[in-house]
Order: structure tokens, then sequence, then C-alpha cells
């Protein structure tokens, strides 16, 4: 048993099964529970006991035909670990827990498949359908993951303080201001009809506030759009959003370019 | 996909799974070794570059035929590929060579602007992605 590493075995007289054996059997017919002792006294009984002495009699079976529903059930109640499998009263195998389990981890995975269950799209309101939403929409719609598009609108756009202005028309413009993106990214995800898209905008620095949606969200994939940034930006050597987000995701990150590269441009080469 | 031979690296396996299911893409696995420079002992070479890069494409290429065997059983066509040089440079020529559609990037050491320097999409999982293969 230690050499193939098995936990049980059947003893058969002739062909006909009269027992199992398992390590809880050659454990529990060990003389004593002091290690020392017990291996002393094993090379002493080594000579002496037999397979027949410690092996379980008349063991439950089950036949070649018995559902695996059944076999799972009768291993639940009797606690037995291991079953002869008989066909035609000749033994055909053993079924162990561990292959049960193994069957019924199968059925779970394919009936919960450990895939792509939710998708967040982090969009911006200028690349339309042909960005990350669009690619986020194809894989949805393959996958049939639940999608979120979510559109951040940085702290850095807020509009300067304005002279004479109370803050109560600062909040107002800024409900606005976020009206119209929720508008703008209703109609984008609209206009990719195939699948059902929820809309989300959000506030703040915006990689963080991705990462924390993705989060919130348990998204299993963001897919972002890819800019290089300009002007001053491009200047201070500022990280891209997707580069940002690559360190703060809680999941994998699927950047898109914004021009996607085209297979012509290989052939030419 | 350009994997460094780091369990955490494997993460990515198994997005590249699902994205290729039903598809008819092939799937490129990439090792990148580091150049190797010959061994000498008191001004005797006794190991030349070919025999250490030899050695070590040998052991990339079975550490990606491993990481192959669970993508084929999929049913997904995979190819491996090892070779010298710079992981991410190597990684861009080589998905350039192949006209590739999307680069996985699963290695550890990453970095900064990897985003920023591709050319085509990439799929990356970063140092607080939880969700292993």
């Amino acid at each position: 048993m230690c050499r193939h590493s098995v936990q049980c075995l059947p003893v058969l007289r002739r062909t006909e099964l009269v027992g199992m054996i398992t390590a809880l059997d050659l454990d529990a017919a060990g003389p004593s529970s002091v290690a020392e002792i017990r291996r002393h006294d094993w090379c002493d009984a080594m000579t002496r006991v037999t397979v027949a002495d410690v092996m379980s009699r008349r063991p439950l079976v089950l036949t070649a035909e018995t559902p695996i529903a059944d076999a799972a059930r009768l291993a639940r109640s009797s606690g037995v670990d291991a079953f002869p499998v008989l066909d035609a009263g000749v033994l055909a195998g053993v079924v162990t827990r561990s292959d049960l389990l193994a069957v019924l981890g199968g059925l779970l995975g394919h009936a919960h498949p450990a895939g792509l269950g939710h998708i967040l799209a982090a969009t911006s309101l200028r690349s339309g359908l042909g960005g990350a939403l669009g690619e986020a929409l194809r894989l949805a719609t393959a996958s049939g993951a639940v999608l979120t598009a979510l559109h951040v609108l940085p702290l850095d756009g807020r509009l300067p303080s304005v002279e004479g202005a109370t803050a109560q028309d600062v909040g107002r413009i800024e409900r606005a201001r976020q009206g119209i993106a929720r508008a703008a990214l209703a109609s984008m995800c609209d206009a990719g009809r195939a699948h059902e898209v929820a809309c989300d905008v959000g506030e703040g620095a915006v990689a963080p506030e991705i990462a924390r949606r993705a989060a919130e969200l348990d998204s299993d994939l963001i897919v972002v759009g890819k800019t290089t940034p300009r002007g001053w930006r491009k200047l201070g050597g500022r990280r891209t959003i997707a580069d940002q987000l690559v360190s703060l995701a809680p999941c994998p990150v699927l950047a898109i370019p914004r021009e996607p590269r085209k297979r012509a441009d290989h052939a030419s080469r | 996909m350009l994997l460094d031979g780091s369990p955490a690296g494997e993460r990515a396996l198994r997005w590249v799974r699902e994205l290729a299911r039903g598809t008819d893409c092939v799937v490129h696995l990439l090792m990148v070794t580091n150049p190797a420079r010959s061994v000498r002992d008191g001004g005797r070479v006794v190991a030349f570059v070919d025999q250490l890069e030899d050695a070590a494409r040998h052991a990339a290429l079975a550490y990606l035929d491993r990481a192959a065997t669970g993508l084929r059983e999929d049913g997904l066509v995979v190819e491996t590929h090892a070779l010298a040089g710079r992981p991410l440079e190597v990684a861009w020529a080589t998905a350039d060579a192949l006209a590739a559609d999307l680069a996985v990037l699963s290695v550890t050491d990453l970095p900064a602007d990897v985003a920023r320097s591709a050319r085509l999409p990439i799929l990356v999982t970063g140092p607080g992605c939880l969700r292993s293969a």
C-alpha cells in the first residue's frame, strides 16, 4: 500500500471478494498507541498477523451499474472511504471517496464554470464601441458574463471655483455633469444591444476608482482602453490609466489600444 | 503568452483558456531566458554560450510543454517558444512576427509602463490580482 500510495486493497480468495483492508485497519491493528513500542511490536507481529486478521469482512459493495449519486449517498451514510465494485459477481475495481469527489467536482465545475462571471469595462465617452466597451461587449456575449460599463469623471476635470457661485450652484453643475456622462454612456451601451449592459458613472482618481469598483463588483476582468498621455502629462512621464490599473486591479486587466493594429500592417512588412 | 516559470505567472493560463475557447486561434506560449555567457575556469572555457543556451532552452521548452498540456486537453492548438533576450522586447518582437491579436503577460517582474509600450491589446495579471488560474 505504501509503495503504490493506495489507502485500501480488496482481499480475494481466488476470484471471490472476501474483504477489504485499509490503512486505518492496519493502524487499528497496531499493538500499542505509542509509536516506539508499536514499531517494536510490529516487527514481532509481522510474522504472525495475516491480512485475514485485520481486514473488514463483508464490505459494502457497489456494482458497475450503481449510479454515482447512490454511491455518494452510501459513502456519506456509511462513512466508508472505499467500495469494491463487482461486475457479475467478479471484482471489477475499487471506487474511493476521492473518486466520487472528483466526479462531483467536475459536474459542479460544468454547472458553474469558473470562467468570466463579471466584466467591468472602463471606458471613456469618446471611444464609442470601437474601444474597450466594444471589446468587452464581444467577450461578454461570447462568455455569457455580466457586463458593467463604467466611466469615471476625473477630479481634475471639475470646474474651477467661480466667483459668486454658491456651493449649491457648484453641486448643481456637478450633478448635470454626471447626468450628461450617464446619458452618453447609456447611449453608447444601447448601440451594442447584443448584450445587456449596466451603466455606472463614478468620480475620483480614475485608476483607483476603477480598481475599487472592480473589487466591489467582484469583477473577473477589467477591460480598459489604452491611451497615451498627451501634453504636460506626457512630459511629466505620467503613467497611463492602464498601467496604473495593472498595479492596482484585483483581477486581470485587458488593455485595448485606441486604434487596434491592422493585420495588413504585418503583411506589408 | 509570456510566462516566466513562476506559479504566479501561470495565473493567466485560465484566462487564455477562457478567451481562446470556441475560437480557432493558436496559442503561443513564450518563455524568455537570459542570454548566456561562457563559463571560464583559469582562462579555460568550461561551458560555451551555445551549450548553456541550449540547456536553458530545453529546460524552458519542457516547462512550457507542461503548461501547454491543460490547454491542449481543452482542444486548443498550442505552440511553444523558448528564446533568449530581454523578456518584454522579445515578447513584442515575437508578437509582431506572429501577427498576434493579443499578448498575455503573466510575469512577476513587469515594467511600470508595460501597457504604454504595447502596440497590441494586452492582458496583464498584476500583483494585486487575487484570482488564480
